[in-house]
């Protein structure tokens, strides 16, 4: 008989690559307060272990990250957040170090397809009994892909 | 004398400049040549034979400008180098809960509650599975000391692993300096909790970052040092 731990990672491909991106993100978060350029370098690392196993980034982790300088986009500490009405309606997100823009549209009725209830088929729980942290796995298309849902980092 | 001067300003005689020819002499001489030699349904395509270029001509096509490099490489690359200048503005107080944070990330990718329960000897059952995940995971955050060294001045440095590149670590000490030091000649101690620690041959962490979670990894290796 197998311990339900064991099974999960079988499940589960590339965890331990998910965790390492979950530290990071965390620790880039932590180190823009002090230092932005080592805060960027974080998650450049981040952004280097998804492309090299091949994973995806979660959407919000994706969005809360800087296209161009990879520097992590705090509303009011590193970047400014504006809401656009004209003809179509735009979050706006200003990096402060590189000032870039980042538009996000919004539609009323749209949702991603990953906050759409049908996307979530199975939970695993990696729980070491205190913490929390969970993996959702996700049906998109005809590939089944498992994202990182993570995120437990305290001020 | 001066008549000699007076002759360096003259144009040359006639009877020299006769005999240099221009580029443009030499083409048209060319053409005509060709023209009276080829037969007649071949006369058309001079032109264009003539345009084309041989890959070790001496004239060159027609330069265009390459479209500079994404700009956003560039902008990468200046916040990178800062990194290097601000070397004062990090302080090892300030650092220190990056280092709680990231035994918490060791606990997850360990799998173990306790540090304390880490396999001692190789006759554990779970040594290489955790060995392997050991070489995978990340270290920035990590505090080490370094135990022996081919360099004797570098024995005995201790601080919090900031930046891991390929051949070396960047090591913030408590006195709040920037050491850059070579992985390949070291023997690194990793601490994790108060009387818990691991020893790791520098030889085998050098792999960029990045690679490192992808690569595969061999069972047994020679250490030399
Ligand atoms: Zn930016």
């Amino acid at each position: 008989m197998k311990k339900p731990s064991a099974i999960n990672e079988k499940l589960c491909q590339g965890k331990d690559v998910f965790e390492r991106m979950n530290y990071l993100y965390q620790a880039s978060l932590f180190v823009s307060s002090q230092n932005i350029s080592l805060a960027s370098y974080y998650s450049s690392i981040l952004s280097g272990c998804a492309k090299k196993a091949v994973l995806r980034i979660e959407h919000n982790v994706k969005r809360s990250i800087c296209k161009v300088c990879e520097s992590p986009l705090i509303p009011g500490k590193t970047a400014k957040v504006r809401l656009m009405a004209k003809k179509q309606k735009i979050i706006k997100t200003i990096c402060y170090v590189c000032k870039t823009i980042k538009r996000i549209p919004i539609k009323k009725k749209h949702t991603l397809w990953f906050d759409q209830p049908e996307s979530l088929i199975e939970i695993f729980d990696y729980n070491l009994k205190t913490e929390t942290n969970n993996f959702k796995t996700c049906n998109s298309r005809d590939s089944i892909e498992i994202k990182c849902y993570s995120y437990n980092w305290q001020n | 004398m001066e008549n000699s001067n007076d002759n360096i300003c003259l144009p040359l005689p006639v009877t020299i400049s006769n005999w240099f020819t221009t580029y443009k002499q030499r083409e048209d001489y060319l053409v005509n040549f060709l023209k009276n030699i080829l037969p007649s349904s071949d006369v058309k395509d001079i032109d264009e034979e003539l345009r084309k270029l041989f890959p070790l001509t001496k004239r060159k096509g027609k330069v265009t400008n390459k479209p500079e490099k994404s700009s956003l490489m560039a902008m990468r690359k200046c916040i990178r180098l800062y990194l290097n200048q601000t070397k004062t503005y990090i302080q090892y107080k300030q650092m220190v809960p990056l280092n709680s944070l990231w035994l918490g990330y060791m606990h997850h990718m360990l799998g173990i509650k306790n540090f304390t329960s880490l396999p001692m000897n190789f006759t554990h059952s779970h040594w290489e599975s955790i060995n392997h995940r050991l070489i995978k995971a990340d270290f920035h955050g990590a505090i080490i000391t370094i135990v022996k060294s081919k360099c004797p001045s570098t024995i005995g440095i201790e601080g919090i692993i900031i930046q891991d590149t390929k051949n070396t670590f960047k090591v913030l000490g408590k006195d709040n300096v920037i050491r850059v030091i070579p992985k390949a000649s070291c023997i690194f101690r990793i601490h994790l909790e108060h009387n818990v620690y691991f020893d790791v041959f520098g030889k085998e962490l050098c792999i960029r970052p990045t690679e490192r979670s992808v690569k595969k990894f061999k069972n047994f290796q020679i250490p030399d040092l």
